[in-house]
C-alpha cells in the first residue's frame, strides 16, 4: 500500500476533526480509495469519510485491507505535519503499523501501531429532511462561534426565504441570518428547525479547512446532515438533536 | 453498623461485609492483593499487587496504587458496583452504561475489608436547585399536600437546618428534607433527626422527604420510620430551554 497527498492540510483537518469525536476506528482501504464510519462513544454523532483515489497525487493499494488506527495518536503525528507538507502512508513489512512518512526539509517517519477495533454494529438512521442548504463553510463556522458567546447550544431553523443560526442565554441572544440569495443552493420543502449542542458542531466545523462546500440538511428535531466536499473528498457527519421536554 | 472491618477475612466473611456494606450503602474500603481488568473505549490490564480499593454508595468506584495523588483505574458516581465469586475468588464490578465501561478487580488476597456508613450533614446552606425547590413549595404549597402552609426556610434547630418548617391542615409541624437528587439512606437518618429533635419542643412532627426519587433502601427506611415521601423534581432554570440531548439510536 503506498498513498501520497501533496499536501497534508486536507488529511489534518479531517482527522483533527475525527480524532475530537471518536478515539479509534476502522479505516478501511481499497484500490478505490479509502473510508471509515464510526459514532463517538455517547452515539451522538456519527462520521462517514470517503476519500477516492482521485485525492491522492499517487495512490497504489492492491487489496483490500482493514486498518485499526487509534485516532488520537494519528492527530498527534499529523499535528508535527505543516499543511504544504507531503505526506506518504505505507504500511510496515509485518502490517503491524501504519507508516506515516512526512516530507519537508527532512524525510520524517512515524510508525503508528495498528489496533484491534471492537467491531459496532453502526445503524445508520433513515431520516427525512425537509431543507438541504449548500453554504461557505466559513458562514456556519463563524454562525457556531457567534452562537457560542451566548450559550452551549445553538437552533438552526430553515424557512423558505432564510437559514437562521440562533442562540440565547443569561448574556442575551444572538441571531445569525443567511438569506438564500447567500447561498449556492437552498432547496426548503417546509420550514424546520432543531437544536443542537455547540460542543459536537465545533468539533465537526474543524473540518472546515478541508471543505470548498458544506451542505447542510435539517428537519424538524431530527438529527441533522452536515457534508463536508473537497475534491475527491466526502466527509458526512450525522448530529442528534437536543430535544426539549 | 457504624463501621465493620475484618482482617484477613475469610471468602465468606468478605462476601458478608462486601454484602452488607453495598445494602447499607456504606463507604467500602478493601486492601487487597489483586488484579485489574478495564474493557471499554479501550482495553487495559493491571496484573497482581496491593492496592486500596474503594467503592462509595453513589457508584464512584475508586483504586488506589501506593504512589501518585491519582487513583490508577476508576469509574464515576452513576456506575453500578457488584460483586461476582470465581472459583474461589472474589470480583469486585463497576459497570458504567453510557459510555459502555466495566471495570473488574479479581481479589486474589484480601488483607482487610470494611465498610463505612458515612453521614455527612455539612450541607448547611440550601445549594442551587434545592433553594429553587423551596421557592417553588412556598409558592405552591399544595405541591406537597392539600392544606400545607410553609412556615420558614432554613430554619436553624438543634442539630442542624432544617429546609422547610411548616404546618399541615391539622396544625401538625411538618418538616421537610430537600434534595435535588435521588433520596438515600443518609437523608432520611437527616429528617429522622431533625424530627425528633422538634419532637421533643412540639410534641406530633411529621417529616417529609422532598425529592425526585428514594433508593431502594431509603424507601424502606422511610416507612420504617414512619416519614413520608412527596416526589418533586427540581424546577428547570428560568426561560433557557436548554432541551435533552439525544442519541442517534433512537431514530
Amino acid at each position: 500500500m503506498r498513498l501520497v497527498l501533496s499536501d497534508a492540510k486536507v488529511l489534518k483537518s479531517i482527522v483533527d476533526t475525527l480524532s475530537n469525536l471518536i478515539d479509534e476506528a476502522k479505516l478501511v482501504v481499497s484500490p478505490e480509495g479509502i473510508s471509515l464510519r464510526a459514532m463517538d462513544p455517547g452515539h451522538v454523532a456519527l462520521a462517514d469519510l470517503n476519500m477516492s483515489k482521485v485525492a491522492f497525487e499517487e495512490y497504489h493499494v492492491e487489496s483490500n485491507l482493514e486498518l485499526g488506527i487509534d485516532f488520537d495518536r494519528l492527530n498527534t503525528i499529523l499535528k508535527r505535519a505543516g499543511s504544504s507538507d507531503k505526506i506518504e502512508l505505507s504500511l510496515s513489512e509485518d502490517a503491524s503499523a501504519l507508516i506515516i512518512t512526512i516530507r519537508n526539509s527532512a524525510m520524517r517517519r512515524f510508525d503508528l501501531p495498528l489496533i484491534d477495533v471492537s467491531e459496532e454494529e453502526l445503524r445508520i438512521p433513515q431520516l427525512d429532511f425537509l431543507a438541504e442548504v449548500e453554504v461557505d463553510p466559513k458562514i456556519l463556522s463563524e454562525g457556531i462561534k457567534d452562537a457560542e458567546i451566548v450559550s452551549d447550544h445553538v437552533t438552526l431553523k430553515c424557512d423558505s426565504e432564510n437559514l437562521y443560526i440562533s442562540a440565547s442565554g443569561d448574556l442575551g441572544n444572538v441571531e445569525v441570518k443567511v438569506s438564500k440569495e447567500r447561498a449556492l443552493n437552498f432547496e426548503v420543502s417546509e420550514p424546520c428547525k432543531s437544536m443542537f449542542s455547540i460542543e459536537y458542531l465545533k468539533d465537526m466545523l474543524k473540518a472546515v479547512d478541508a471543505a470548498s462546500t458544506i451542505r447542510l440538511h435539517l428537519g424538524t428535531d431530527i438529527p441533522m446532515r452536515l457534508d463536508f466536499l473537497a475534491e475527491g473528498v466526502k466527509l458526512d457527519f450525522l448530529l442528534a438533536p437536543r430535544i426539549e421536554g | 453498623m457504624k463501621v465493620k472491618s475484618k482482617v484477613n477475612p475469610t471468602k465468606d466473611e468478605l462476601i458478608e461485609l462486601v454484602s452488607e456494606g453495598l445494602r447499607n450503602e456504606a463507604i467500602l474500603t478493601i486492601f487487597a492483593l489483586c488484579k485489574v481488568s478495564y474493557d471499554g473505549r479501550a482495553k487495559s490490564e493491571l496484573g497482581p499487587g496491593d492496592r486500596v480499593i474503594m467503592i462509595k454508595p453513589d457508584g464512584s468506584f475508586l483504586i488506589h496504587q501506593k504512589n501518585k495523588r491519582e487513583p490508577v483505574n476508576w469509574q464515576p458516581p452513576g456506575s453500578i458496583a457488584s460483586f461476582e465469586v470465581k472459583d474461589e475468588n472474589i470480583i469486585l464490578k463497576s459497570v458504567r452504561k453510557k459510555p459502555r465501561e466495566i471495570l473488574e478487580v479479581e481479589l486474589i488476597n484480601v488483607y482487610l475489608a470494611s465498610y463505612f456508613s458515612a453521614e455527612d450533614y455539612e450541607e448547611l446552606a440550601l445549594t442551587g436547585s434545592e433553594k429553587e425547590m423551596a421557592d417553588l413549595i412556598f409558592e405552591n404549597p399544595e405541591l406537597i399536600e392539600e392544606g400545607f402552609k410553609p412556615l420558614s426556610k432554613e430554619k436553624p434547630i438543634k442539630h442542624g437546618i432544617v429546609d422547610v418548617l411548616g404546618k399541615d391542615k391539622e396544625g401538625n409541624i411538618v418538616v421537610l428534607e430537600l434534595k435535588r437528587r435521588r433520596a438515600d439512606l443518609h437523608a432520611v437518618s437527616q429528617l429522622k433527626r431533625y424530627v425528633d429533635a422538634l419532637k421533643e419542643e412540639y410534641g406530633k412532627v411529621r417529616g417529609i422527604l422532598v425529592a425526585p426519587s428514594l433508593t431502594e433502601g431509603a424507601r424502606k427506611l422511610l416507612e420504617k420510620e414512619g416519614l413520608e415521601f412527596r416526589k418533586l423534581k427540581p424546577p428547570k432554570r428560568g426561560k433557557i430551554k436548554r432541551g435533552k440531548q439525544k442519541t442517534l439510536d433512537i431514530f
